[in-house]
């Protein structure tokens, strides 16, 4: 009675408001955090999936010289522009982190080629795959080595991605995945990000979102194929699809 | 009671923000939890719409590459089986494996050539797609995604998302590197090129027609004269080019060797035409021959520079000296020795017998020790007479006789003297020549010109410029009056009466060039007009000849105009008011012994100033003869030129088509029915392997070396050359087949193919029931215009390939054999004698045909 009555007669209603924000709080503050986090991620989802795709349209869509270059100052369309590119595309969000692997696969020689006597014609498929890789830090990009995407054996990776249903790694290669006849080609990107998001601040355990397009170059013609001279590169031996045969692809 | 509890609740004060709360908590929740799955939906709807973007973007583009609807059908899924990993993250695709809709409006060979049984619309609209667009797949997914907060409003969203991809046909490059060399290209005094280019297409898109009386201005990569031929002779564009934009196939200089390059960029339904540069030249080109004659002159009299005409030459009085030898032997004086001066042009001789008075004498040669007194000799043994002195010799005597000498003057030898040179560069001395007469002409035809009703070339000759030759090839005399004389031959020869060469195209021209009289006459084109509105002679408007433009002409009366080689000539020519005679020059070398018939046009169709007999256009300069898709090649890929010809007419006489054969050669038979069914029975010439069946008894096949090079002739149908098909033939029952026989060379075309290039009717048909074989091998009506040529209208150039265009849209691709002859050798301007043939095998988009090398263009 007397810690009610001191209540009642010495504080009055006064804290009121305190307390209940003190019991509100943990509620809502979860909510309103938990909210636009969600929202965020699912937001730097969407835009880690436009900027997938636009970075294998950007790719695919190269016109002649069909000449990509890690290289700078660059001779050619610079994969360093595509990658600058898909940091403009994951705005507002930090792009620091974000890597951009890209592989394209053509067949060079194939059995679907007819007649038999057709130089692209071969039994056994061959293709040619190059891989570039790139990640950024702070704004910038910068190309990485290894092949992520393609495998440490001759861009094997890549060409069983492209030539599998569905698409995978392992393969096996087939006669019904995106590159089925010479000169056919594949790129695929996949983009990846760790989020940290606000939570980052406390957790160190960020998800990692990944992406990955598929995209066919536009462009492509029975006698040409999109390059990478600079990028890592597999060549087969027996060059069909460029159109002067001269080119280093 | 119950309502005394709720005014005391509504009364009390205490714990407001926590009742509030309780009661925002519910929309609060549904609130946060509705933006957390529309954040997701939408997420996930930006997933899966991505997904079957990349799989329809996939679809049609393999499908626009190969042509197939199958590799569309199959790219599409698996692109979209490559999205599926990850989706799956997010969604569950309820629409079970994706089959995209597929829409093509191209030809059967463009959407399916593969025999897949993936069907496809062949209409645009089902699929939402815009019309423009030729290809088109849609690829549409439906997916699942469970709510998080929301759930207990919505237990899941149901998502449908469609893709709509479409492109129109490809563009196609074809390259004319590593073009493999021409078994059959045969090869004149000229230098001769071919070419491909892609035909002028005005408008864009699907809206995209041929101009077939355009052809692409040579780009600055078309140099490299030797390697290329004639066509770096062309006025090149400005600027880089890093390819040339006609694609070269064969030269006459280097037949067997490979083609320098050049590449053609395709777009759907884009026709390819030939070009066949000629470059003239009775020796080769840039001879340095000169041509003597005595009519024709101008004559120059003491010194004037004005010259008189003399159209049938001209004699003066001269002197020219004789000189006798009156030589007197004895009979006793027997010895060898030097020979009596007997040789000389002008000299005569005499002789007589026995002692002359001096110490020498001369032997009759014929009858070394057996003198014969009664005989004339004929030569002399000059010996000096051993011993007493007698070693001096002075038996001539010289008269001077006077005579009529015939003036003469010179002209350079080449065909077509007097053209302007485009050429920027002597490729001798390095000198600049543009605009200079040069010894030779450029002569361009374009097959695709045919399709307009015109003879094939489309420039030729640039400005033919009448001359007066050089004071350098001027010969010079006096006569017995000591009048002197410059005697200067008007070039070409031919008879200008009742003209004048009055009309340098400039003064200064004239001076720089040193050519005088220099007149212009130029071919009238197609679509190209020529002024004729003045009695002024033809005249340049600049000082120097313009060589980018063509020069107006006119038809005044001191115009000059070269001899009627308009007759069977591939140019219009202006007309002259009947002012020259025949082309049976030495210049023109144009005949008419042709098989055309063109000596027997009416006088509607021949130009004004021929007379009734002579001659109008009426040359097959080229033949583009479908060869099928089945052509035998050689060992390096290269395809063969056909032995010969069946060829088949109509029970009315119309030409129904040509019929390829390959001796011994294993081919399909591009008319089915002719060879297999009524070759071997009707004729019992079992001479022919078809389909893989050789059937064969004293065949001796071509041949060919390693370079592609003819070795053999193949073998000549020895049985009777002309058969009616029996009932056993299918479609071609009751016609009439003849075995064509080869004329001048292996290869040779059918010479009643050159009836059908522009005047069927003079041939003995029906312009009606005239038709053309097309590519594949069916026929069309070709167009009569006015019972008679069929210039000016033009024809459906794809579905008469002999007369312009070719599109290479089949798969397995076809072959062409290029007949073509520059019209430019007397009496042979006709197709029975060609001086090039060559192969042309085409790429078409797609898998089967990938790469530029040779399976694109054989030769």
């Amino acid at each position: 009675m007397k810690l009610r009555k001191l209540f009642h007669d010495k504080l009055g209603r006064r804290g009121i408001a305190a307390v209940e924000f003190a019991l509100v709080m943990p509620v809502l503050l979860p909510l309103f955090i938990g909210t636009i986090e969600i929202l965020t991620l699912y937001r730097t989802e969407a835009k880690l999936n436009a900027l997938t795709s636009n970075v294998a349209q950007m790719v695919a869509n190269e016109t002649t010289p069909i000449v990509m270059t890690t290289g700078s100052p660059e001779t050619a369309t610079s994969l360093n522009d595509i990658c600058q590119g898909a940091i403009q595309g994951l705005q507002p969000f930090p792009p620091s982190g974000l890597t951009i692997d890209i592989i394209s696969v053509t067949q060079e020689q194939g059995p679907n080629a007819q007649p038999t006597t057709s130089p692209a014609h071969a039994t056994t498929a061959t293709y040619d795959a190059w891989e570039a890789d790139s990640t950024v830090t702070g704004h910038t990009c910068s190309t990485i080595a290894g092949t992520k995407l393609g495998g440490s054996t001759a861009l094997a990776n890549a060409i069983n991605l492209a030539t599998s249903n569905p698409p995978s790694p392992s393969g096996p290669q087939g006669n019904t995945g995106m590159v089925v006849d010479p000169c056919d080609n594949a790129i695929i990107v996949q983009a990846t990000l760790k989020y940290p998001g606000i939570t980052g601040l406390f957790i160190h355990t960020s998800p990692t979102l990944t992406q990955t397009a598929f995209a066919r170059w536009s462009y492509a013609t029975p006698t040409t194929e999109v390059m990478c001279p600079t990028c890592t590169v597999h060549n087969v031996a027996t060059q069909i699809c460029t159109s002067s045969n001269t080119a280093t692809n | 009671m119950i309502a005394s509890l709720i005014k005391a609740f509504l009364r009390q004060k205490r714990a407001a923000t926590a009742m509030a709360l309780a009661i925002m908590a519910v929309p609060m929740i549904i609130a946060a939890g509705a933006a957390v799955d529309f954040s997701r939906i939408a997420s996930a709807r930006a997933l899966l719409q991505a997904s079957v973007d990349s799989a329809a973007i996939a679809g049609v583009g393999a499908w626009q590459t190969s042509a197939s609807s199958a590799n569309a059908q199959s790219v599409a899924e698996a692109a979209w089986a490559g999205s599926t990993a990850q989706l799956s993250n997010v969604v569950t695709v309820t629409s079970g494996p994706v089959v995209p809709n597929l829409a093509c409006t191209g030809t059967t060979a463009q959407c399916n050539t593969t025999g897949s049984s993936v069907t496809y619309s062949t209409a645009i609209a089902p699929y939402g797609c815009p019309a423009s667009y030729k290809y088109c797949v849609s690829v549409t997914a439906s997916a699942s995604l469970k709510n998080s907060l929301f759930a207990y409003v919505t237990p899941s969203e149901a998502l449908t998302v469609t893709g709509v991809a479409t492109s129109s046909f490809p563009a196609e490059t074809i390259s004319g590197k590593n073009i493999p060399p021409s078994p059959g290209f045969g090869s004149a005094g000229d230098v001769s090129g071919i070419y491909a280019y892609a035909v002028p297409m005005s408008g864009s898109g699907s809206n995209a027609t041929p101009e077939y009386n355009q052809m692409p201005q040579p780009n600055s990569a078309c140099t490299g004269y030797k390697s290329i031929g004639p066509l770096a002779l062309e006025n090149a564009g400005t600027g880089a080019s890093t390819a040339c934009n006609y694609l070269f196939i064969a030269l006459s200089t280097s037949s067997g060797t490979a083609g320098s390059g050049g590449s053609i960029t395709l777009a759907q339904n884009q026709p390819i035409a030939f070009s066949f540069v000629n470059y003239t030249g009775a020796n080769g080109y840039h001879s340095q021959n000169y041509y003597q004659t005595s009519t024709n002159l101008m004559v120059y009299k003491n010194g004037s520079t004005s010259g008189a005409y003399e159209a049938s030459g001209l004699s003066i009085p001269t002197y020219y000296t004789t000189t006798s030898y009156d030589c007197t032997m004895t009979l006793d004086q027997y010895y060898y020795g030097n020979n009596c001066p007997t040789t000389g042009a002008s000299t005569t001789q005499t002789s007589s017998y026995g002692t002359n008075g001096t110490n020498t004498s001369c032997q009759y040669q014929n009858n070394y020790g057996s003198i014969n007194t009664n005989i004339e000799p004929t030569s002399y043994n000059l010996f000096a007479y051993g011993g007493g002195g007698n070693t001096n010799l002075n038996c001539t005597t010289t008269v001077t006789v006077e005579s009529d000498t015939a003036l003469s003057g010179q002209c350079p030898a080449s065909t077509l003297y007097g053209s302007l040179d485009p050429v920027s560069v002597n490729t001798t001395t390095g000198a600049n020549n543009v605009g200079i007469p040069v010894a030779d002409s450029l002569n361009t035809y374009s097959s695709a010109y045919e399709v307009l009703g015109y003879p094939p070339t489309y420039k030729t000759n640039r400005a033919l410029i009448p001359f007066v030759a050089p004071s350098s090839l001027a010969t010079y005399i006096t006569d017995i009056y000591g009048n002197s004389y410059t005697v200067r031959a008007v070039c070409p020869n031919y008879d200008r009466s009742s003209t004048t060469i009055s009309a340098p195209i400039s003064t200064s021209y004239a001076n720089l060039t040193g050519w005088s009289g220099l007149n212009i006459y130029s071919t009238a084109f197609p679509g190209q007009t020529f002024s004729d509105s003045t009695t002024a002679p033809a005249q340049d408007t600049s000082d120097l000849y313009n060589k980018s433009g063509y020069v107006s002409m006119t038809t005044g009366s001191n115009d000059i105009f070269p001899p009627s080689i308009a007759g069977c000539t591939p140019t219009i020519s202006s007309e002259d008011g009947g002012v020259t005679s025949s082309s049976l020059g030495n210049w023109w070398n144009w005949h008419s012994s042709n098989y055309g018939n063109c000596g027997n046009e009416s006088s509607t169709n021949r130009a004004s100033y021929l007379s009734t007999g002579q001659p109008t256009y009426n040359d097959c300069a080229l033949v583009i003869q479908p060869l099928g898709t089945s052509v035998p090649v050689n060992s390096k890929n290269q395809a063969l030129l056909p032995d010969y010809y069946l060829l088949v007419k109509s029970s009315s006489g119309t030409i129904v088509g040509l019929d390829p054969i390959w001796d011994g050669q294993t081919f399909t038979d591009l008319m089915p029915g002719l060879i297999t069914a009524s070759l071997l029975n009707a004729i019992g010439d079992n001479n022919i392997t078809v389909s893989g069946t050789q059937v064969k008894d004293n065949d001796i096949a071509a041949t060919f070396n390693s370079s592609g090079i003819l070795q053999t002739n193949g073998y000549v149908p020895t049985y009777s050359r002309t058969y009616t098909v029996p009932t056993t033939a299918g479609a071609y029952v009751g016609d009439t087949v003849t075995f064509e026989p080869t004329a001048h060379a292996e290869f040779s075309l059918p010479p009643e193919t050159s009836s059908q290039c522009y005047n069927p009717q003079a041939n003995g048909n029906t312009a009606s029931q005239v038709t053309i074989q097309d590519g594949g091998g069916t026929s069309q009506a070709f167009a009569p215009v006015g019972n008679q040529n069929n210039n000016g209208t033009a024809i459906n150039p794809v579905a008469n390939p002999q007369l312009g265009a070719i599109i290479c849209n089949s798969n397995p691709p076809e072959t062409y054999a290029l007949y073509w002859n520059d019209l430019g050798t007397y009496g042979s301007d006709d197709l029975g004698y060609w001086n090039a043939i060559v192969a042309f095998t085409c790429s078409v988009p797609g898998s089967s045909t990938a790469g530029g090398g040779p399976p694109t263009l054989s030769g």
